[in-house]
């Protein structure tokens, strides 16, 4: 088990590495020199000269513009990992000041949503596989289907139109009333909060939720047909405790590991449903960064999104190693 | 309601009927089985693939999913701690066969591989059962089920409590399921091919288990196989099962002495026994078994009987030949041609055809014996005449490494094979037996370079001088290959499911251009006739194909380029009964028309004796005994291969075999054990064994009879006895 | 025992009787095998329809559309959709369709634009009419499937700028269509070729390849999409930034076919019938294609299937953000992007129209893909 652990922490770090070099060379593939646009933009923005000056010679010295690419890439990966995301031109601040809080919103809103996903579709699947052809069965399969069909911002531009056809809302619902948008964290806050984010997590876990409801009644009735169901069955265990304790945590298993490729389709999904609703997540200021040309932070977003994301996969991966002994005893 | 049966009976099945229903139709797998199961009696029920034995079996339980099935007409009766019930109609009431379910009625599991939950240790899903039944404490449970492992023969028992299903090999996690299925002391045991995944040595503790347990629980088991060596070996009485009907009862004795019914008759002949004639065609049922929606009407064997009559067509009535012995046959009722009085004597000359063998049996006396100048003590095959000598290995070895982790490091090396030399000669047969894993297959794989030796040297000729081809290229490689062919195990595997007839069977002759256009066609043709199929089937797909005829497809394709020498691994092993014999037969014939050599590997010492004029013996990557078949069989110099003929089960009912069973389980092949890697198992094991290899070297007096032990100048070891010497109903020695 | 006795002769065994048991379907190869199950799922069926048909009217969408794309009707701006019907005002019925005039008025109080009918002015529909000119595959022609004589037909309304919607729809449909069919070729020879090197040579190269699409996969693709997006030169011609866009959108999508395509080599890599094939001569070229290639391919097709909707919706996503096909091209994205400003959307709700095309497309390749699937699996009987 710990040389498990082991392996699969280096494999992390070495993805990590990966990461960070493929999102370093998405930032070098623009044309034009990056110092080029930042004295022109900060011109734009009549910045004093002597800032400017100053400003250009900060990032020259920091990323090592102008030397070899392996240590501008060394340079900006360190200065990465001491917590710096860089410095946006257009807020003219620095990165990570702005991504805070929007930053913790996306993931934990994202975690909210692959709960969601959980709590929905395992459910849902697993009857679908029990009572396998039946009216419940055949109208899910047919839902999941349609859901599987619907991506996540159509889904937001259909509650968008329908909140603005139906109850005249004249603006997007947010995460928070309006009387709590800019207040501090507090009870009340979070309360309000979770009274309007599970709609956000229905939008953002459509999708996900449909396509994961078909995974788990295909893994379901897999299981069902093994040969130790009959064992269990034979041992006069009732229909429940043949479901839930024998065919459910093997056929679970693939959707714990799936968490890998599901969490990024998820980031992805709350991203644009984050910009047509406009909340207070990454989403907007990614594209606003892309707009902006803005590449540094659009780069450090994307790097950190994608950090979050393995370090979820390789948690999912401790979490089936520990619910399945095979793999636990595999090393 | 019918009244339900006299307390004697632990289970009493009266024609039941089961159905499924699916697009194609409504397709009746069970159709009228009547049988019953008396206080401590373990009841065979036999029967080829798909004739409906687990159906039936399944049905006791409620373990048949329903839809598809229709139960449409019959009662089970089974006997339970609350007196007799009907199950048939507890299928509606869950709650009620739950409770039979463990506790009065059990069941075990052909695939013990996969009847362990993978996810719950042992102790856990045997103890899940006694709570469910008993009110006990967990303590309780939990010592009750140490005990049971024990019984089974699990050694440690305690530990096993906290041991997963990959962490135990197949012969233990069956012995794990008997005991979770008997921790209840149900009063009946249904064993659906509890032995048919395991190997022989596995295979005969198994059996053993089973009787010994039976006697100590007092319990009674219905016992399904398709293994008529297996209920020979275990049942009081059987049942024969074709297409969903009973086609005889009979106790054990009458079965095997006296079979009535042809396609019993049928079914032993086609076994090839330790004491038939070697290399003499088997008695083979003719056609295969049809699909179930291609049943004949009145009597289901009509078409595959030798002795079938007009009256046939109407559905046979069962007859009581004797107390405890029917069959269902006109043969034997009034209104059909023969009566009944004449029967036994009509079939009698079914197992005993007109001498077709004679010639066969001359051809195999003009194959040349190796020589050898004796007093040779060297390990090596005698140096044989280059003229005669077709394929020699030597110290030949396969390793594969075991790549663990990120940067797949070598963590280990598994010894597929491991020093092995063999030589075949022109048109001799070698037969190349032993379990599962211990590098058969690699063997034959190795002398076509399908994979690259990691030692030792091939030699191959294919028109007398042996050429090296360990390390010649792919290209050259091709060339010698046009004189090989091969025959793989898995029918359904080895034809490729997107190609036609015409095109598999032709391929080896567009490749080696030996044919093109239209001259592939009339070739293909050829072959397929010679294989016993029509030319006309060569624009079919293999899906369109039986089991049998595939392997007949494959052996066409093996043999397009007019190969001199042939590897067949495991041609049959995947084949029914009959089928089998018939393939059996097919290879026979051609390697003699065909002046064919071959390297014949297969599980199963029956089947390679029945076609070998050499056998080699290999268990974890070496040979441990090697000699002529006949001599192997009878004058066994190496404990392994005794314990291979003890593990046989015989279809010979009350021999009882005294002989030393292997104990325990085949060893990691890539952990093997030091000095003679057989010694963890073998009876006569002494402390030199632990240290030193013993090499493979002649016997005293015998040069021509190799082995690999210490002692086996010393030990008498006990082989199969001469045919004579046992009456031997199934095998009634052909031409004598 | 006559039979009995033929089994032994030079011909082992006569397989006449067993003829009459093969039925029609074992006749068949497996290709037709496979159509014939895929005709046994309705929804399958319909949705290769409906997709045929949405192919149609997209790629030939100039003479589908009523109107060019550009055309401005400056007093029918923010027109609601207008359906044709057959029974006018006084319930009376017409055999041609028609459509009535509109008179465009302001709502006094809120100033908002207002339509009204003119029931008095009725304009049948009429097929093969004259009307924008357009250039098809070097065809230079004005003729368009339907209209109406003297008066606009606005099946689902205007945008802002007076433009038919339903035209746009078809033009925008072109491009979202092709990206999907381009960039999922695009991704099929990556994967085929990646897949079956990295299955069938394994070792370090196998290695190699399968951290490489770990590292691709954890990307979330969207993100990663926008800021690939970043490298496209601005001022390129908008169709090299197509073809660009739809190169983008298959490099991230190869990585899950490549997979599919691994497993399928490494599973048909140790069938016993590859070995057949060496063992009849046949080299690695040989196996790869006439073996291995054949046997994955109706699988690789099930998985570009269902790969389709991925890559619309990758572009559909990143036009809509502003980030992939530029205005005056158009896209299903690009025409979603007014629906995203919600003023506008309270007026005007026909503007989302384009994400039901986007839907019904997706949806067709789903069940197609599913029924696809289903009528591959080796364990369905037929
Ligand atoms: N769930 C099912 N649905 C449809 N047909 C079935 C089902 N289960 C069994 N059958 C059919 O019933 C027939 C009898 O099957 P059964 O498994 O009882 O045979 P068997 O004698 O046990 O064969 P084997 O030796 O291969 O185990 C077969 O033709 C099989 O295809
Ligand atoms: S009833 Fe007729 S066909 Fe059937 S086994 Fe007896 S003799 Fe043969
Ligand atoms: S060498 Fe020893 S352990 Fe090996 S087979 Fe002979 S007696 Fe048994
Ligand atoms: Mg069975």
């Amino acid at each position: 088990m710990r040389t498990y652990i082991l392996q699969r922490f280096l494999q992390m770090i070495i993805v990590m590495v990966v990461v960070m070099l493929v999102s370093f060379i998405i930032v070098e593939l623009p044309p034009g020199d990056f110092l080029t646009t930042l004295r022109e933009q900060l011109t734009d923005q009549n910045v004093d000269p002597k800032v400017i000056d100053s400003t250009v010679e900060m990032y020259r010295a920091r990323y090592g513009l102008g030397e070899n690419w392996f240590i501008r890439f060394g340079k900006w990966a360190w200065s990465l990992m001491k917590g710096d995301m860089g410095y946006s031109m257009q807020h003219n601040r620095p990165a990570s000041e702005l991504m805070g809080e929007r930053l913790s919103l996306t993931i934990w809103i994202s975690i909210a949503t692959l709960i969601f996903m959980f709590v929905v579709s395992v459910p849902i699947g697993m009857l679908s596989a029990i009572k396998q052809y039946s009216a419940w069965d055949h109208s899910f399969t047919f839902l999941a289907l349609l859901g599987v069909s619907v991506p996540s911002f159509i889904t937001a531009l259909v509650f968008l139109l329908l909140s603005v056809t139906l109850l005249g809302a004249t603006t997007v619902a947010g995460l928070f009333s309006p009387e709590y948008v800019t207040a501090e964290w507090s009870w009340a806050k979070f309360v309000d909060m979770l009274k309007h984010v599970w709609i956000i997590l229905f939008i953002v876990g459509l999708g996900d939720t449909a396509s994961t409801i078909r995974v788990m009644r295909a893994r379901m009735l897999d299981t069902l047909g093994e040969p130790y169901i009959d064992t269990a069955r034979m041992k006069g265990l009732s229909g429940a405790k043949v479901y839930f304790r024998h065919a459910l945590r093997v056929a679970i298993n693939p959707i714990i590991s799936s968490i890998g490729l599901r969490f990024p389709q998820i980031i992805s999904g709350s991203t644009i449903v984050a910009i047509v609703l406009t909340l207070p997540l990454i989403g907007p200021l990614l594209l606003e960064a892309l707009l902006g040309e803005d590449v540094y932070l659009a780069c450090s977003i994307l790097v950190v999104l994608t950090l979050a994301l393995v370090i979820g996969n390789f948690l999912a991966d401790l979490a089936l190693a520990w619910l399945d002994p095979r793999i636990r005893f595999e090393s | 309601m019918n009244t339900a049966p006299d307390s004697d009976k632990v289970l009493d099945i009266r024609d039941l009927q089961v159905s499924f229903r699916s697009i194609a139709g409504t397709t009746r797998a069970v159709n009228g089985v009547s049988l019953d199961v008396r206080s401590g009696e373990i009841v065979g029920l036999v029967g080829e693939s798909g004739c409906g034995k687990s159906v039936t079996i399944r049905s006791i339980v409620g373990l048949v999913p329903s839809p598809p099935a229709l139960f449409e007409e019959g009662e089970i009766w089974l006997r339970t701690r609350r007196g007799m019930a009907e199950t048939l109609s507890l299928h509606k009431n869950m709650k009620a066969l739950r409770q039979i379910r463990g506790r009065d009625v059990s069941m075990i599991f052909q695939e013990p591989m996969r009847s362990v939950h993978p996810m719950m240790t042992i102790g856990k899903q045997i103890t899940e059962g006694i709570l469910e039944h008993e009110i006990v404490d967990p303590a309780e449970a939990y010592d009750r089920t140490v005990e049971m492992l024990d019984l089974v023969g699990l050694p440690n028992p305690a530990a096993q409590m906290n041991r997963y299903a990959h962490e135990l090999s197949g012969g233990m996690r069956q012995r794990a399921l008997i005991a979770l299925a008997l921790v209840c002391h149900p009063q009946l045991l249904l064993a659906d091919e509890p032995t048919t995944a395991l190997d022989v040595t596995i295979q005969a503790q198994i059996l053993e288990l089973i009787r010994d347990l039976r006697e100590r629980m007092s319990m009674s088991v219905l016992l399904i196989t398709h293994n008529m060596g297996v209920v020979a070996t275990l049942a009081d009485r059987i049942s024969v099962m074709y297409l969903g009907k009973i086609m005889e009862t009979g106790t054990v004795e009458e079965i095997f002495k006296e079979p009535a019914h042809p396609y019993t008759q049928g079914l032993l002949a086609s076994m090839p026994s330790l004491f038939s004639q070697p290399k003499t065609h088997l008695q083979s049922l003719r056609g295969v078994v049809p699909e179930l929606a291609m049943v004949p009407k009145g009597c289901v064997f009509a078409d595959r009987c030798p002795h079938v009559m007009p009256k046939c067509d109407e559905t046979p009535p069962v007859v009581e030949l004797r107390a405890d012995h029917s069959a269902a046959c006109w043969l034997y009722a009034d209104g059909g041609e023969t009566p009944g009085a004449e029967a036994a004597s009509t079939a009698e000359p079914l197992v005993s055809t007109e001498d077709t063998s004679g010639d066969f049996q001359k051809a195999v006396e003009v194959i040349p014996v190796p020589g050898t100048e004796p007093g040779s003590d060297s390990a090596q095959e005698p140096p044989a005449d280059n003229d005669t000598a077709q394929l020699q290995i030597e110290n030949v070895a396969l390793h594969y490494p075991i790549l663990r982790g990120l940067l797949r490091r070598q963590v280990g090396t598994v010894r597929a094979v491991d020093g092995v030399d063999l030589t075949i000669h022109r048109g001799e047969t070698l037969g190349l037996v032993g379990e599962s894993g211990c590098g058969k297959t690699s063997v034959g794989r190795l002398v076509a370079r399908l994979v690259e030796p990691t030692a030792g040297r091939i030699r191959f000729g294919a028109d007398g001088d042996l050429e090296e081809i360990t390390h010649i290229s792919q290209k050259e490689m091709k060339r010698v290959r046009r004189a090989m062919g091969m025959v793989f195990q898995d029918p359904l595997s080895s034809l490729n499911a997107r190609m036609n007839i015409r095109n598999i069977v032709g391929e080896p002759l567009m490749l080696h251009q030996v044919a093109k256009g239209r001259a592939v066609d009339d070739r293909v043709g050829e072959l397929l006739e010679m294989v016993g199929l029509r030319a006309a089937h060569q624009s079919r797909f293999p899906h369109a194909f039986s089991g049998g005829q595939r392997q007949r497809i494959a052996i066409a394709r093996a043999l397009a380029t007019e190969p001199s020498f042939l590897v067949a691994d495991e041609p049959v092993s995947a084949l029914d009964v009959s089928v089998q014999a018939q393939i059996l037969n097919l290879l026979l014939t051609l390697q003699q028309q065909l002046n064919l050599s071959m390297l014949f590997i297969a599980h199963d010492i029956a089947v390679v004796r029945h076609v070998s004029d050499r056998i080699a013996v290999m268990y974890l990557g070496k040979i441990v005994e090697l000699g002529e078949a006949r001599e192997i069989c009878v004058r066994p110099v190496h404990p392994y291969t005794e314990a291979l003929l003890a593990s046989i089960p015989l279809p010979m009912p009350g021999l009882e075999t005294l002989r030393e069973m292997p104990k325990g389980d085949l060893p990691d092949p890539a952990n093997p054990p030091r000095g003679c890697r057989f010694h963890t198992r073998c009876p006569y094991k002494q402390t030199i064994c632990e240290q030193e290899e013993p090499p493979l070297r002649h016997i005293a007096g015998d040069p021509d009879h190799f082995g690999a032990c210490h002692f086996q100048d010393e030990l008498h070891l006990e082989g199969v006895e001469e045919i004579d010497d046992i009456h031997a109903p199934a095998a009634v020695a052909e031409g004598k | 025992m006559v039979q009995n006795a033929a089994e032994d002769g030079p011909l082992p065994l006569n397989e006449t009787e067993t003829e009459e048991r093969f039925d029609v379907t074992k006749q068949v190869s497996y290709g037709r095998l496979i159509y014939l199950r895929f005709l046994r799922n309705h929804a399958a069926v319909v949705a290769a329809f409906a997709l045929v048909f949405i192919y149609l009217i997209t790629l030939v969408c100039p003479f589908f559309a009523p109107y060019d794309p550009n055309t401005r009707f400056l007093e029918k701006v923010a027109h609601p959709p207008l359906l044709p019907t057959f029974i006018d005002a006084e319930g009376k019925f017409h055999l041609r369709p028609f459509v009535y005039a509109t008179v465009q008025s302001r709502d006094p109080k809120t100033m908002e634009r207002m339509y009204t009918k003119d029931t008095t002015l009725r304009f049948p529909l009429r097929l093969f009419v004259r009307g924008d000119e357009y250039t098809f595959l070097f065809w230079d022609s004005d003729l368009h499937l339907f209209g109406a004589q003297d008066s606009p037909v606005f099946l689902l309304g205007t945008d802002t700028q007076g433009r038919d919607l339903f035209s746009r729809i078809l033009f925008g449909g072109r491009i979202s269509t092709t990206v999907g069919l381009i960039g999922v070729a695009i991704s099929l020879v990556l994967g085929i070729v990646i897949g079956m090197a990295s299955g069938y040579l394994g070792g370090a190269v196998d290695a190699v390849i399968q951290r490489g699409i770990e590292v691709l996969l954890s990307f979330p693709s969207l993100p990663l999409w926008m800021a690939l997006s970043l490298s496209l030169p601005r001022h390129w011609s908008s169709i090299r930034i197509f073809l660009l866009i739809t190169i983008l959108l298959s490099i991230v999508g190869w990585g899950g076919l490549a997979r599919v395509v691994r497993g399928m080599t490494l599973a048909v890599k140790s069938e016993e019938f590859v070995l057949a094939s060496r063992m009849g001569g046949g080299g690695t070229w040989w196996i790869l294609v006439r073996h291995i290639l054949p046997t994955n391919l109706s699988y690789v097709i099930v998985a570009a299937t269902l790969a389709v909707p991925g890559i619309i919706l990758g572009e559909t996503a990143l036009s809509f953000l502003g980030l992939g096909i530029q205005p005056p091209m158009i896209s299903w994205g690009v025409l979603l992007q007014d629906a995203q400003k919600v003023s506008f959307l309270s007026q005007m709700p026909w503007l989302i129209a384009p994400a039901f095309f986007i839907m019904a497309t997706v949806l067709a390749f789903n069940f197609i893909g599913d029924g696809l699937r289903d009528a591959l699996d080796p364990y369905s009987s037929f």
